[in-house]
């Protein structure tokens, strides 16, 4: 118990900037992001200390706070309205859209400055603050992605492309 | 290429917890932890540590107002800031008096206006150490130091009556942050080259320690004296804040749970904290300061065994409260201040028998009494 109490707290100490971090990206406000931040920590030390077997902490916690992020939309049902929707070509038919040029595009970027996209990607909606956050503030891989978001691959990179060029809109609109 | 993505994963690095939000986290953590029980709320197990996230209280004109800067991004960054830099204004004038307004409860309001006047004296640390403590922004620091000082013995004075154990509580543990930091600024400027700096830090620091001392006595003379006991006159006087005498042994009992309960979850961050600077200090110092860390722990353990109730027990809880904010006040700064030499904290025995810490004890007391 000692030693499972001693790996947690390191746990923490290691990862609760960058869970932090992605949750403010998700939300609308940093008391939340705290919050669920902590409760991020505390759902996933009950879990431990029920005896639950956790093979590696990292992506654990992030998948725990992707659920209480969910969770967080729907109970609050006045945000999740201008803020979860997928917009009328989201949904189903991305799986069926071919790979794009999301290179191409990341590179077409280069123009814009990358400190204000932080405060402009909160205009986008969730689903697109969710991938973009997790892909070039967390560092994850789109297989990654995929996996903690339960899509496909493909989907992932379509996502991505879509938000990207939404981000673009926001930041030449500016 | 790529220049986009760096630039928007640094401006995306900035957001992080900051050092009070982490300590808080850390706090609830170590608690659930020990307690082991399911924790449905995590937010409320610490006396409010962010007074405002009672959302539902709040006046709604207030949050809209903290919702608009806390995704100004201007107001994270401006957190950090010490009299003298651009953001430090916003800090004083845009952050805090949000904060101020969305502390709703009176124990949530003590809270804060505590946690102010902490933040002061940090910033009066990270001066000191600099040496840069001007006589112009000590004044300053201590005008609005004394201003959250007085709201928290107004609003201390206030909840007396209902629950005076709280009152007592918030009370010993702002006085012990008091004196802690006043002996970290001193320690910090002592050691500075520039010779106003390091007067303005005496005197800053002094001020403290004096205040400190001050609020520990008010509060030891109004609520739960022990006299109180014996002396039907002091038991008629104090009828208003102790409506029936018998209470008194109760009240103090539960005080000093409530203080020896405190001392030891500031201790165990103070711990946490001391093993993830570890690496930077000397073997002595860690030896040293683990040996503080263990007869404070004595101390309450102590407590807790020989019952709560006996009469000196809430002399000793204070004591192992102001060693345990010490503790960490000093192992904090530590961490803020890597390359100077603050530990092991003063005032506190770290010789490893625990035999002379009772009169010591005592003498501390008395000596407060006599001021």
């Amino acid at each position: 118990m000692e030693d499972m109490e001693q790996s947690f707290r390191e746990a923490f100490e290691r990862h609760a900037d960058e869970l932090f971090r992605h949750a403010s990206f998700r939300l609308p406000d940093r008391d939340r992001a705290l919050e669920l931040t902590q409760e991020c920590f505390l759902k996933v030390w009950q879990y431990v200390q029920r005896g639950e077997n956790v093979r590696e902490i990292r992506p654990f916690l992030f998948r725990t706070l992707r659920n209480l992020i969910i969770d967080e939309y729907r109970k609050a049902k006045s945000f999740s309205l201008d803020s979860m929707i997928e917009d009328d070509e989201g949904g189903v038919i991305e799986s069926m859209l071919p790979r794009d040029d999301t290179n191409t595009l990341e590179a077409a970027m280069d123009r814009f400055d990358g400190a204000r996209a932080v405060s402009a990607i909160q205009k986008l909606p969730d689903l697109y603050r969710e991938v973009i956050a997790m892909r070039y503030v967390d560092d994850l891989s789109l297989r990654e992605i995929a996996a903690f978001i339960e899509e496909s691959e493909n989907v992932v990179s379509v996502r991505l492309h879509r938000g990207l060029k939404k981000l673009r809109a926001l930041l030449e609109a500016e | 290429m790529d220049n986009f993505f760096s630039q928007f994963r640094k401006e995306a690095q900035k957001i992080r917890l900051s050092h009070k939000e982490r300590g808080v986290m850390r706090r609830t953590f170590e608690e659930a932890m020990r307690s082991g029980a399911f924790v449905k709320s995590p937010i409320r197990i610490t006396p409010s540590p962010y007074p405002f996230f009672s959302s539902k209280l709040v006046s709604p004109l207030a949050f809209i107002l903290l919702l608009a800067i806390a995704g100004g991004g201007t107001a994270y960054a401006a957190e950090g800031a010490v009299p003298g830099d651009t953001l430090y204004a916003i800090k004083l004038k845009v952050n805090e008096p949000v904060r101020e307004a969305l502390a709703v409860s009176s124990e949530a309001k003590a809270n804060w206006h505590a946690e102010a006047a902490e933040r002061r004296m940090e910033e009066a640390e990270v001066l000191a150490e600099r040496g840069t403590l001007t006589p112009e922004t000590k004044t300053e620091l201590e005008a609005n130091l004394d201003r959250h000082a007085a709201e928290v013995e107004t609003v201390v004075s206030v909840i007396e009556q209902e629950s005076p154990i709280v009152a007592a509580d918030i009370s010993t543990r702002f006085g012990s942050a008091l004196a802690a930091h006043g002996a970290v600024i001193a320690r910090l400027g002592e050691e500075g080259e520039n010779e106003v700096s390091r007067h303005e830090s005496g005197d800053f620091s002094r001020a403290l320690k004096d205040r400190g001392r001050k609020i520990a006595f008010a509060e030891r003379r109004v609520s739960l004296d022990d006299e109180a006991e014996n002396t039907v006159q002091m038991a008629a006087k104090l009828e208003v804040a102790m409506p029936a005498p018998v209470a008194v042994s109760g009240d103090r009992e539960e005080l000093t749970l409530r203080l020896a309960k405190n001392a030891s979850t500031t201790l165990d961050e103070a711990e946490v904290r001391l093993d993830s600077i570890r690496k930077n200090l000397g073997v002595t110092t860690t030896a040293r300061v683990k040996a503080q860390i263990g007869k404070t722990r004595n101390l309450i353990r102590n407590l807790r065994g020989e019952g709560a109730s006996a009469s000196s027990s809430k002399d000793k809880g204070e004591k192992a409260l102001k060693d345990a904010a010490t503790l960490k006040v000093f192992i904090e700064a530590q961490e803020k201040f890597r390359e100077r030499v603050l530990l092991p904290a003063p005032g506190i025995d770290d010789t490893s028998e625990n035999q002379g810490d009772e009169e010591e004890n005592e003498e501390d007391e008395n000596e407060k009494e006599e001021d």
